[in-house]
């Protein structure tokens, strides 16, 4: 290798270096690479090839379930649980995949919401939509 | 002139130069104190209120453009929406728990007029007032009728005094232990119908801490049909 190339070589190295550390201290990277889905959430791709029943559940405030919600869902959202829970007891059977959303990974609403369901209802397979309502209208559109 | 610029280590050079540049890309010019933020509430507190703090650490003014919460129960604002090179500010984030319960963790987006946008994160300890195991009892349409129970606990240092349990459904009968007498946990039975299909909603009524109001709270039976009946079945996404 002549001493020309060695230089390029080292240029190029060293400038690979470079934007590999920039990569991992700049913080929109590492919220891309946070971005996974958790154990306890699922992803429209495993929806499509799920096999039985499933019941969706919205857990955003109520106003935005009236303005657009994913087709057949129900609302169950932590404020107005009560009066809602009623609705999901009625059609629920064990069995049945329940996939809880709200708007986006920033919303705490459909973890609450999965976790009473599990805790105190006994539902037996309660999942989160990753990436929430926000996921499905990019997947399907408004 | 131009063969000076065009030497080989003057190339190199700047070439080299142009690597670096386009390597490093721009810092965000907010540095925040904490991302996340933890606080307790007590079963009488409605609300709460935490702060975020950050300083301007770029060299140009940031301005904030939106700031985000997922939930109606939060609402994030800052003193002003501008900060100068090395300028210090908050953002102020209420938090209104409505029946929220145990731990309720909330991020609020925080977007930026440099194209960064940051998601801030509260934990609400949230304490439980009531702790029912479980909340909902069913029976199958295969298993035998039997008696289920539910127990109630109270909040550490509460006690409280069941006084009725209502029924929606009078073919669920109830009952439960300790009866007239205040304690930190109940135990609830339910007796369902021998036969048939039925849904009833509990209305538990009880006094806290020697209180004479009357609180109350819900639980929920079921005896469910037989799993031939048509179950409902969610909408799926179209590839």
């Amino acid at each position: 290798m002549t001493g020309l190339s060695r230089s390029w070589l080292g240029i190029l190295g060293a400038a690979t270096l470079l934007a590999l550390a920039a990569l991992a201290l700049d913080p929109r990277a590492r919220a891309l690479l946070r971005d996974a889905p958790a154990a306890d959430e699922t992803t429209l791709a495993a929806v499509r090839d799920h096999r039985g029943p499933l019941l969706w559940l919205d857990a955003r405030p109520a106003a935005d379930f009236a303005r657009g919600h994913i087709p057949e869902a129900l609302p169950l959202n932590p404020d107005d649980w009560d009066q809602q829970i009623v609705a999901i007891i009625a059609v629920w059977q064990p069995g049945t995949r329940v996939i809880v959303y709200c708007d986006d990974r920033a919303c705490g609403s459909s973890r609450a919401v999965a976790d009473k369901l599990r805790r105190e209802y006994q539902f037996d397979d309660v999942v989160i939509l990753h990436g929430g309502w926000t996921a499905w209208q990019k997947a399907v559109g408004p | 002139m131009l063969r000076l610029v065009l030497t080989p280590p003057c190339l190199r050079a700047a070439i080299a130069a142009v690597c670096l540049a386009t390597a490093v890309p721009v810092r965000a010019a907010l540095t925040w104190e904490t991302q996340e933020q933890r606080f307790k509430l007590s079963a009488d507190e409605a609300s709460a209120q935490t702060r975020f703090g950050f300083t301007n650490t770029g060299s140009q003014p940031v301005s904030i453009t939106e700031m985000l919460a997922g939930c109606s129960c939060a609402a994030a604002t800052a003193a002003k929406r501008t900060f100068a090179p090395g300028e210090r500010g908050e953002i102020v984030v209420d938090f209104k728990r409505g029946n929220r319960e145990g731990e309720y963790r909330q991020g609020v987006t925080i977007n930026t007029d440099d194209g960064v946008s940051t998601t801030l994160w509260f934990v609400a300890d949230i304490e439980v007032l009531v702790r029912f195991d479980p909340r909902y009892v069913f029976w199958t349409a295969t298993e035998p009728r039997t008696p289920k129970h539910m127990r109630l606990t109270f909040a550490a240092g509460h006690q409280a005094t069941l006084t009725a349990v209502d029924s929606s459904d009078p073919q669920f009968r109830t009952t439960f232990t300790p009866a007239g007498k205040a304690a930190s946990a109940v135990d609830l039975t339910i007796i369902p119908p021998a036969t048939a299909s039925n849904f009833t909603i509990l209305t538990i009524r009880f006094r806290l801490d020697g209180s004479d109001a009357d609180r109350e709270l819900t639980a929920v039976a079921r005896t469910l049909p037989a799993k031939n009946e048509p179950v409902k079945t969610g909408a799926k996404p179209q590839p």
